[in-house]
């Protein structure tokens, strides 16, 4: 009898927990973005009859209630405690490896990689500026050794020979690699985020401004930690709460003035943003969020200009690059929208360099299309 | 006794606990913040105020472009991209003929200096780094401001309007280019353009403004510029005249 109690009053605490983790769910207001995973929160799918018929509003209120489901970051840690201790090596395609979350590199869409190399040379020959591209891998690519055994991990390797070994016309392929794995057992990626740290960008930087015969002196830069308590995408994408890693900036002992024009066009004289570090995504302490476009002119006078086109890992490696130019121009074709003869028309570049990681350079074609769509570059 | 050990070993403990807590206390005290240099340079650089810099990279680039242009690197008109230019149809001619773009050139065909104020919302949103200006044959012929003081009284005013809504904007005030003499005939009042210079110049100067005096690459009215109407020129003559004016500018520009 007392047993059969019990069981009423688990069953009955158990469904008033639902319904009250439902209530909660449902009750406005509603989460439009995801600081923990630095997304736009799903949206309500739009009700119609194709949508019933195609199954897209089933999947749409999925999305809608994982979204926005009471207690979801608590949900997503335990779940994660629990994978871990029933000995899972992958969740959400990250590999929980030796005190490091690492990323499995996305698989080519298509020809994309080939179509951005292509576009730029082409745009580099209209333009009559070398450019020089550099792809870089992450820390599963590169720190093999922290991933779990026998992870059937992309091979990322062939395609970036092959963008090596490709003869373009204006287009010298920077191949980071060797840099990179020279140092591998470095802190040179992030346990926690996608991104590389100041200091595999000041490698991978070193290499780069080689190419153009200038010369970076690692002891130039004082790294000086501003964070240890950062968690990043891949913390987010899994559910891992217990490891943090630590944000060094890099400064330059000998760096000149310079102002940064962001997108929206107000100017500062820091190419940080400080407010990050008290934010989710303390990476965008480097060069802030996305944005198309951003000039920095430095006071520097030695004739160099550089345009770069990027993702968010050139963010953190421009603490490398601004010392030596008098002014970069940084587009981020992902959110750039003007037509590019608006920035060749009357200025002049000396250098022109493209800095992706293999991620975005393989899936995401707007790099080739922001080039493309310029007819004649003035 | 029993109860008297007993105080004595909770009163060992009390002291016990009381230094590890005034240890910890000066331990965190005495430690040094490890985020301390990184906020600090953060800090500064947040609260750097940019003045100073943008002038020494504003000078930087602006004599860059100058030589840029001497080297041939690139055009003459590479030296406006960051210049307004306001005047009539003769103005006009730096963009319909392709040497500018629309957005840096306010001039339409008939324009008088009394035009010049229509573009004040365009002067204010662009700040430009230079106003350049070119008018006068429509003036003249519509006599604005009665005489040749009178016009320049009003070019002052005009000009000093545009300057309300940026105030840092250089000055550059072309003389009035003559039509040729057969041109001249036309009007009873192009011929007074020298005239009507002379005051432009005197006035501009006393403001510190710049006067580009043409008179040299027009000669006169007979330069080989003239289209066959005697006032518009020939697109050639643009690269000259562009040159003319960032020549003009030049020092004022780089100890901006």
């Amino acid at each position: 009898m007392k047993k059969n109690m019990y069981k009423l009053y688990g069953g009955l605490a158990c469904l008033v927990l639902s319904l009250l983790v439902g209530l909660f769910t449902i009750l406005p207001p509603y989460r439009s973005y995801l600081p923990s995973e630095n997304r736009s929160a799903a949206s309500l799918p739009a009700i119609g009859l194709n949508g019933l018929e195609n199954g897209s509003i089933q999947s749409g209120w999925e999305s809608w209630f994982q979204d926005q489901l009471a207690g979801r970051t608590f949900l997503m840690n335990t779940a994660y405690l629990l994978k871990k201790a029933a000995g899972q090596k992958v969740i959400n395609d990250v590999y929980l490896g030796s005190n490091a979350l690492l990323l499995n590199p996305d698989k080519p869409e298509g020809t994309i990689y080939e179509d951005n190399a292509k576009a730029l040379d082409d745009f580099a020959q209209r333009l009559g500026v070398s450019s020089t591209l550099m792809v870089v891998p992450g820390a599963a690519s590169i720190q093999t050794e922290k991933l779990p055994a026998n992870a059937p991990v992309t091979n990322v390797n062939p395609y970036l020979d092959e963008l090596s070994e490709t003869e373009y016309q204006m287009l010298t392929f920077a191949d980071v690699r060797p840099a990179l794995e020279e140092i591998k057992d470095e802190y040179i990626f992030y346990k926690t985020d996608h991104h590389w740290t100041s200091l595999g960008a000041m490698a991978a930087m070193k290499d780069l401004l080689g190419k153009w015969d200038i010369t970076l002196n690692e002891s130039d830069f004082d790294f000086l930690p501003v964070s240890t308590s950062f968690q990043g995408t891949l913390a987010d994408k899994t559910g891992s709460f217990i490891m943090k890693d630590d944000i060094d900036i890099a400064v330059n002992k000998n760096q000149a003035d310079y102002v940064v024009t962001w997108n929206d066009g107000s100017k500062t004289g820091s190419m940080y943003r400080s407010a990050a570090l008290n934010e989710k995504d303390q990476y965008q302490v480097f060069l802030g969020a996305n944005q198309g476009l951003v000039k920095i002119n430095t006071t520097n006078i030695n004739g160099r200009r550089l345009l770069l086109f990027k993702d968010s890992y050139a963010n953190s490696a421009l603490q490398f690059l601004i010392p030596y130019f008098e002014s970069i121009t940084v587009v981020d074709p992902r959110y750039y929208y003007d037509d590019l003869s608006t920035l060749t028309a009357n200025e002049t570049y000396t250098e022109m360099a493209a800095l992706f990681s293999w991620n975005t350079f393989a899936t995401d074609s707007s790099l080739s299309m922001v080039l493309a769509s310029q007819g004649d570059v003035q | 006794m029993k109860k008297k050990r007993k105080t004595n070993k909770a009163l060992i403990w009390i002291v016990l606990a009381a230094v590890i807590l005034m240890a910890l206390g000066i331990w965190k005290f005495m430690a040094k913040d490890p985020f301390q240099e990184g906020n600090a340079y953060l800090k500064a650089l947040d609260e750097k105020d940019i003045t100073e810099t943008e002038k020494t990279i504003r000078h930087n680039q602006i004599a860059n472009t100058f030589d840029q242009i001497e080297s041939g690197e690139v055009s003459v008109f590479a030296g406006f991209s960051d210049s307004l230019l306001l005047g009539d149809s003769r103005m006009y001619g730096f963009q319909s003929y392709g040497f500018l773009p629309e957005s840096r050139v306010m001039a339409a065909a008939g324009e008088t200096f009394a035009n010049a104020t229509d573009y004040i919302d365009v002067v204010q949103t662009l700040q430009p780094d230079v106003l350049y200006f070119s008018y006068g044959i429509n003036d003249l012929g519509l006599q604005l401001g009665g005489d040749a003081q009178g016009y320049a009284d009003f070019v002052e005013t005009q000009v000093k309007a545009l300057l309300e809504v940026s105030p840092d904007s250089l000055v550059v005030i072309n003389s009035i280019i003559e039509a040729t003499a057969e041109a001249n005939t036309q009007s009873d009042y192009w011929s007074l353009a020298p005239e009507y210079n002379e005051a432009l110049k005197t006035m501009t100067e006393k403001n510190g403004w710049i006067y580009v005096d043409n008179s040299t690459l027009s000669g006169g009215g007979t330069a080989d510029i003239y289209q066959a109407d005697g006032i518009h020129f020939y697109s050639t003559f643009y690269p000259v005249w562009a040159q003319h004016m960032l020549e003009a500018a030049k020092d004022a520009l780089l100890n901006s």
